[in-house]
């Protein structure tokens, strides 16, 4: 497999967890959390400073810090969420987004403010080294697969139907005895956890950071790719990854220079994010369900 | 001294900018209950356009720019907001509006990009930036403009809101759209008079921004917050709280860089809005929808 391919299918992989992580508090907490690109990089550079100084490069230690301190500042959110809803929540999302990356870059000794953190050592698990785009790609794919296989289970469980009906109607839920705050608190700290965890992959691979890649620009595009994609939906945060995944290495055979390539890929996210809203409320996983109906219906009758 | 005369002057001229942008967009959430986020964008649009066609460094030839900017960001909102409508009326929810205005954002910079570069760009009339002494302050021409327009506009606007049968219109689809319809409000027409507000407003604010400072085709997300900032912490329907606080919030930059952390001035207005989002949910004044304060 060539290195482009390889480094398609790790993005791939690594935006895949990012958007099932925000798929959890879009999908679930119907909270449009613009802030997702912020807590990514706060696993990113959770492993700058723990490989970067040579504590650990193992990914079981670092995706487990990075997970932690996403995950609790994550839940922070979820208290100011309770408090705020609609607008004003899309505002503090944005407010937090562009406040949290801004004190990453004054803390110099975490992030390298203009330099970034580069030269970060390759990563580990259990005592083996990732050498190869293979050992990258069998790792981040297992993570992937975790990934998916938890959100399933929890879209499935009683607590995942809390959270649904959290979504639908918080008021009514309420009214049958159920607290939103736990529900609330669970959702946005489950969210923040994996994509605390997804920074962390991504900085173990790239090798390289800094903060400007943790901005708004990466913010609006992980909301369109969860959006896109489909909410609620992880056939849906598959789709919006791979969008994200295949979308560059596509264009850039386009005879355009690097900063055209990337306005062009930005306008087709902006045209496709219209366009679903306008046609395919429920993303491109919407297109899917039909065939799946029809396929299901035929299935049954052959089977009577 | 001469730090507290610096940080009243900035304060006053970048409070003024952001005012101007506030009420724009507090004309257009109040009215539509619509978060346009791509106001900023459009007003970064309106200021390449003027930059663009004005070659000059007169003053003449840059109202004439302006007034050609003005006109095609009012056609743009005019459009924009009309396929908003329609959104509406196919079902989709204001969460959907918003996602709308979001590609609406993000596809608008990637345009300007394409049209007018990734260069940063800035104008200057020297003319404008000749200082005059008043009491203890030297303060150019161009600072007394901005800080007159700023006050004169919001005076106006609030006074058409007040006394003319248009602002009781506006007053009424604010507070009440389908009713508005219903008693026979001409929409259309008021609708227009609200977006060429906002046209006109957001076009100035960010040409101002641009003769201080420098703008890029990614420098309209900043404004926009800051502006929708100050609109929804001081309350939706409060046009002075709106401008007061995106006043104030012009002061928290030269603040922060003078007398707390030069490096935390470009983010805290957001830490503070963070903070004021969290105390005050419901925005700093209980104002009745519709009703200018």
């Amino acid at each position: 497999m060539t290195i482009v391919y390889s480094s398609i299918v790790i993005q791939l992989f690594v935006y895949f967890i990012v958007a099932v992580s925000l798929n959890f508090v879009i999908g679930y907490a119907k909270s449009l959390s613009i802030h997702q690109a912020a807590l990514f990089g706060i696993g990113a550079f959770t492993y700058a400073v723990i490989a970067g100084n040579g504590w650990s490069a193992d990914l079981v230690v670092c995706g487990l810090a990075g997970a932690v301190i996403a995950g609790l500042l994550s839940v922070v959110l979820a208290f100011g969420a309770m408090r705020i809803a609609g607008d004003y929540f899309i505002v503090a999302s944005f407010a937090f987004q562009i406040f949290a990356v801004n004190a990453l870059y004054n803390w110099p000794s975490v992030s390298g403010a203009d330099n970034g953190k580069y030269g970060l050592p390759l990563p580990s698990i259990l005592g083996f080294d990732l050498a190869s785009a293979w050992s990258f790609i069998v790792v981040f794919g297992i993570v992937a697969a975790v990934t998916l296989a938890f959100a399933v289970w929890l879209r499935r469980s009683p607590y995942g139907r809390l959270l649904t009906a959290m979504g639908d109607s918080p008021s009514a839920l309420q009214t049958a005895g159920f607290g939103i705050l736990r529900l609330k608190v669970g959702v946005f700290g489950i969210s923040g956890a994996f994509a605390g965890l997804a920074g962390v992959l991504f900085a173990s691979y790239v090798g390289a950071i800094d903060t400007t890649t943790f901005g708004i620009d990466l913010a609006i595009l992980l909301v369109a790719m969860v959006i896109i994609g489909g909410t609620g939906s992880a056939v849906g945060s598959l789709l919006g990854a791979a969008l994200i995944a295949f979308a560059p290495p596509l264009i850039s055979n386009l005879p355009l220079s690097s900063t055209s390539a990337a306005a062009v890929q930005q306008l087709i996210f902006a045209g496709l994010l219209i366009v679903v809203v306008a046609a395919l409320p429920r993303g491109l996983v919407q297109l899917g369900n039909r065939p799946a109906q029809l396929l299901r219906r035929s299935a049954r009758q052959v089977r009577r | 001294m001469q730090f507290i005369q610096v940080t009243i002057t900035q304060g006053l001229t970048f409070g003024s900018i952001y005012a101007l942008a506030a009420l724009g967009f507090a004309i257009l959430y109040n009215t539509t209950g619509i978060f346009h986020l791509a106001y900023g964008d459009f007003a970064v649009f309106g200021f390449m356009i003027a930059v663009t066609l004005n070659k000059t460094e007169a003053a003449g030839p840059l109202v004439l720019s302006i007034v050609a900017a003005v006109a095609t960001v009012f056609v743009l909102t005019t459009l924009v907001f009309t396929g908003y409508h329609l959104l509406e009326r196919r079902g989709v929810d204001r969460l959907g509006v918003f996602v709308v205005s979001l590609g609406l954002a993000y596809g608008a910079e990637a345009l300007m990009l394409l049209i007018f570069g990734p260069s940063i760009r800035t104008f200057t009339i020297p003319g404008l930036l000749r200082v005059h002494d008043v009491a203890a302050f030297s303060v150019s021409l161009l600072t007394w403009i901005t800080i007159g327009s700023a006050i004169g506009i919001f005076a106006l606007v609030t006074l058409a809101l007040r006394s003319t049968r248009w602002g009781y219109r506006v007053r009424g689809i604010s507070a009440n759209p389908e009713l508005a319809q219903l008693v026979g409000i001409r929409m259309t027409l008021t609708m227009l008079g609200v977006f060429a507000i906002a046209a006109m407003c957001s076009v100035w604010s960010a040409t101002l921004l641009g003769m201080f400072t420098t703008q890029s085709s990614a420098s309209g997300i900043n404004l926009v917050l800051v502006a929708a900032i100050a609109v929804i912490a001081a309350g939706r329907g409060t046009y002075a709280g709106g401008f007061l606080l995106a006043m104030a919030l012009g002061f928290i930059q030269p603040l922060f860089e003078f007398y707390i952390s030069a490096p935390w001035a470009s983010s805290a207005v957001f830490g503070v809005a963070l903070v004021l989002l969290l105390v005050r949910p419901r925005g700093l004044s209980s104002a009745a929808i519709g009703v200018p304060q």
